[in-house]
């Protein structure tokens, strides 16, 4: 039932997240065709103005584009659930979790692949100018400085990439959850549901930067001794899997409150 | 036999006002049965709950012996009172799409009774008029082998024809396995086809008995009867 | 045969009275096969129940007959179908005397107004 749940949700959201992510991907295309013609050659005088324009233009569509993606996401769980379809979605023989890490899934992927869309559109945008020559050489140097001072402790740069990689994912996961409980709990406040979901989210929000400031305390005390810059790798490490636990367990958490609003507290009028 | 449908002391109160106070209730399988009442009186609440989109305020309700849940909702065909389909399918999707979740749909029923209506499957059903929009609705509810159905208010906003055609529909699907739960305030075209009604007035069953008992005992129409009821 | 159906009585004897009149008046020919429960339900528009009581109701009078293999059949007696017609036949007579007597009319008055009507049709 899962596997169903999820095709359909990809189906659905698909519709509209896949235009969005090719949008950017086509615009960077375009920019890089114009520029390869060297179109603007046409109105001198006006070169550079067009060159900044175009530039400024491609950097808000990325975001509005990525923007937009989350909020097909969120809308789409509001819409799906709790409106006309949730006649449909919440009479269908599958428990409330399936319904939920269906949709959870779908948008894990669909954040992972307007991401791409993003460093793909940048990636066209960038190869082989001197923009590119800039960030190769600017890597270069990273790379040097980071052996230089991890060449004692070099096993833990792959832990970090894993980290970092996992994190992106987990953070993905955690964001949407904390949006989803914030739409199931705002469902309480009858006359406002929508006003009410506004404020549950900002209210996890808080909570979870309250327990984040709490844990991670100890951490950056720890930091300010000396002898710790010797571990810095292990260190970093350290509060990158502690940053990376404290995400799951926020995602985790939402993800229990979306579920038992939606199998005890169903309310749909 | 076990009820397939059975409320016991059931109370459901919404913040301002009690929409069902103490319905005890017992539904049997064979049976066409009209919930009728007039507006207000809890026959979609109740329809609800059966169905799994509200839970109880107190007491207890069950489908087939158990509450309502995941279990419940493959046993149960329910037809809401709105358009509930997503509008960007085409009629074929959504035949796809029931037969994908429902083990007991009958898609080539389905997929006959559109043909009768003269719908595309590939129509999208953005581009349907509500009227066809809410017959490819109870198409779909119809083609399920279910054992317990709910329909609230099918022939509310329809013209005549319609109303005619959705009637038909229930008779000629009829399982003597399974309960047929009309819920509606216009009586007199629905009557002949009903076996029992139930009567709701205020939140609580006021009557349950068949049509015919009615008639032969107030010597009218289950109608003129629920009109004498209630008289404003 | 269209099924018109009166709001006031129980259904199920209207659909009794119904079949009755098809059978009698030879629609339903004696010894031919009376269609399932679910077709004439659906014909006449009503619960398939309460047309499977009516049928019940006609079996247990002696005018249909279930056969283990072929369903029901309408019976060959001829003799209790013609018995059924005249009940059927006294039914409207009984009416019809009785509304005649509300209307003030003498049994001489009766019998002349019938025979004249009689020799017009």
């Amino acid at each position: 039932m899962l596997g169903k749940l999820l095709k359909y949700e990809l189906r659905a959201t698909g519709r509209q997240v896949l235009p969005l992510c090719g949008g950017m991907v086509a615009f960077a295309l375009l920019r890089r065709l114009l520029g390869l013609l060297q179109i603007t050659r046409a109105w001198p005088g006006l070169d550079d103005a067009l060159d900044s324009l175009g530039i400024g233009l491609f950097v808000l569509l990325l975001i509005v584009c990525t923007a937009a993606v989350v909020i097909v996401l969120i809308v789409r769980y509001y819409r799906n659930l709790y409106t006309d379809e949730g006649y449909l979605m919440n009479t269908l023989p599958v428990s409330p979790t399936q319904n939920l890490l269906a949709k959870t899934f779908a948008a894990v992927i669909w954040q992972a692949v307007s991401v791409l869309a993003l460093l793909l559109s940048v990636f066209i945008s960038v190869i082989d100018t001197h923009i590119w020559r800039q960030l190769l050489f600017g890597l270069a140097q990273m790379n040097i400085s980071l052996q230089h001072f991890l060449i004692l402790q070099q096993g833990y740069v792959p832990l970090i990439t894993i980290e970092t990689i996992l994190m992106i994912f987990v953070g993905a996961f955690a964001g949407m959850m904390q949006f989803y409980a914030a739409i199931s709990l705002g469902q309480f406040i009858r006359r406002h549901r929508v006003l009410g979901a506004v404020v549950f989210y900002f209210g996890l929000n808080f909570a979870f930067s309250i327990l984040s400031t709490l844990v991670m305390l100890p951490l950056g005390l720890i930091g300010n001794d000396v002898t710790t810059l010797n571990m810095l790798p292990q260190v970093l490490a350290l509060w990158f899997g502690i940053t990376l636990l404290l995400t799951l367990i926020e995602g985790i958490v939402c993800f229990v409150l979306a579920r038992w609003c939606l199998s005890k507290k169903l309310e749909l009028e | 036999m076990e009820p397939i449908l059975e409320c016991r002391k059931l109370f459901k109160d919404y913040t301002s006002c009690r929409a069902l106070a103490g319905v005890d209730l017992s539904l049997y399988p064979g049976r066409i049965i009209g919930l009728l009442g007039p507006n207000g009186s809890g026959k979609s609440t109740l329809i609800k709950l059966a169905a799994g989109l509200l839970t109880p305020t107190s007491g207890e309700i069950f489908v087939a012996g158990k509450a309502p849940g995941a279990a419940t909702k493959s046993l149960v065909s329910y037809l809401p009172e709105r358009t509930y389909l997503p509008d960007w399918m085409t009629a074929q999707q959504v035949i796809d799409f029931f037969a994908d979740f429902y083990a007991d749909f009958d898609a080539q029923a389905a997929g006959d009774m559109l043909h009768r209506l003269n719908i595309l499957p590939g129509t999208k059903l953005k581009t349907m008029s509500k009227g066809t929009k809410e017959k490819v609705q109870l198409i779909l509810v119809m083609s399920r082998r279910a054992q317990l159905y709910l329909l609230d208010e099918p022939i509310g906003g329809v013209d005549p024809a319609a109303r005619d055609y959705i009637l038909q529909t229930i008779l000629t699907n009829y399982n003597p396995e399974a309960a047929v739960v009309i819920s509606t305030h216009l009586i007199g075209d629905v009557e002949k086809v009903l076996d029992q009604v139930v009567m709701l007035q205020n939140g609580q069953v006021m009557l349950c008995a068949t049509v015919d008992d009615i008639r032969a005992e107030h010597g009218c129409s289950v109608d003129t009867f629920f009109r004498e009821v209630f008289k404003c | 045969m269209t099924w018109d159906l009166k709001s006031d009585r129980p259904i199920y004897l209207q659909l009794v009275e119904h079949l009755q009149l098809a059978i009698v008046s030879g629609r339903l020919p004696a010894g031919s096969r009376v269609p399932p429960v679910r077709e004439l339900a659906s014909q006449a528009a009503v619960n398939p129940n309460t047309m499977q009581k009516a049928l019940q109701e006609l079996e247990q009078s002696g005018l249909i007959q279930t056969q283990r293999t072929s369903g029901r059949i309408v019976t060959e007696d001829t003799d209790r179908i013609q018995a059924t017609r005249q009940q059927l036949a006294k039914n409207q007579l009984d009416a019809f005397f009785e509304q005649m007597q509300r209307l003030g009319c003498t049994r001489h008055e009766i019998l002349s107004l019938v025979e004249k009507e009689l020799s017009i049709v």
